[in-house]
């Protein structure tokens, strides 16, 4: 059976950090983990993250998934990427992040 | 012409009908469609300046809980202080995210509102919980309030012009 692939946030806290924030550490963590080669290749991709993992922040959301925007649109990163297995309170983040990132998007068209 | 029977002998009802129907939308479109400038301030309060005054009041809450922490160092308040600014920091940035949708926008000005600086310090504070980290972290809060407070005032002043 073939595996889903999945992003394990445990890589970049190492169990270490509990706050996952910074737009540079999210556009460094998605080449990490080579997220580009993973949309191209994955109709599904999971996330995961540790216990410990307290929040992850806008800043962070918008620079890990603002080339997945680009590229798919809110419509497609929410085809992409499956959020289920976080904790409630880790979701809401990544949601409030992709709403941020929307708002942004949708600023520089105006501007 | 049954019909036509029936209206001839109810006039007064369709009458009073019509009447009541035409009244019901000019009231709306003249009473109940505007809102009054009165009605507008009370909604910008409640909408804007009451739920960002909270969370100000919070972070300045935090900073008093870091001034105290600096004079003992226990290392389970720093994680209490962490956890608390983390939760007002998300809700700051969901009321961001909600501001930004609703009528009370100005342009990307909300949005712009970054906490990216602030959050950097709270994370530099989580590990090393240290007398230089946690002055960085008050002014790091003091100078976010700031700016808010700063932005807040713009956003009174051309609300209260449009009204």
């Amino acid at each position: 059976m073939r595996r889903m692939p999945n992003i394990d946030l445990t890589e970049l806290t190492k169990k270490k950090v509990r706050m996952l924030t910074g737009h540079v550490r999210g556009v460094e963590s998605r080449g990490y983990f080579h997220l580009d080669d993973l949309e191209g290749k994955e109709d599904v991709i999971f996330i995961t993250a540790p216990d410990d993992l307290e929040a992850i922040t806008p800043s962070f959301v918008q620079g890990f998934f603002a080339a997945t925007i680009r590229k798919f649109g809110a419509a497609g990163l929410a085809r992409h990427y499956d959020f289920s297995k976080l904790p409630t309170v880790l979701q809401q983040d990544f949601q409030m992040g992709i709403e941020r990132l929307k708002l942004h998007v949708a600023a520089s068209k105006q501007a | 012409m049954a019909l036509l029977d029936w209206a001839t002998q109810n006039v007064e009802t369709i009458v009073v009908a019509v009447l009541t129907v035409v009244g019901f939308i000019l009231q709306y479109k003249h009473f109940e469609g505007k809102i009054s400038d009165r009605d507008q301030r009370d909604l910008f309060m409640r909408k804007v300046e009451e739920p960002v005054a909270q969370l100000m009041r919070d972070y300045s809450a935090a900073v008093s809980e870091v001034q105290v922490w600096l004079k003992r160092m226990s290392p389970e308040k720093a994680e209490d202080i962490f956890s608390r600014l983390v939760q007002i920091n998300r809700a700051f940035n969901l009321m961001i995210n909600t501001l930004n949708q609703s009528k009370f926008d100005l342009g990307d000005g909300w949005v712009a509102l970054e906490t990216e600086r602030l959050e950097e310090r709270l994370e530099a504070f989580d590990q090393a919980p240290s007398d230089s980290n946690g002055r960085l972290l008050i002014k790091g809060i003091d100078r976010f309030v700031d700016d808010v407070n700063l932005h807040l005032g713009r956003c009174r002043q051309r609300f209260a012009a449009d009204t």
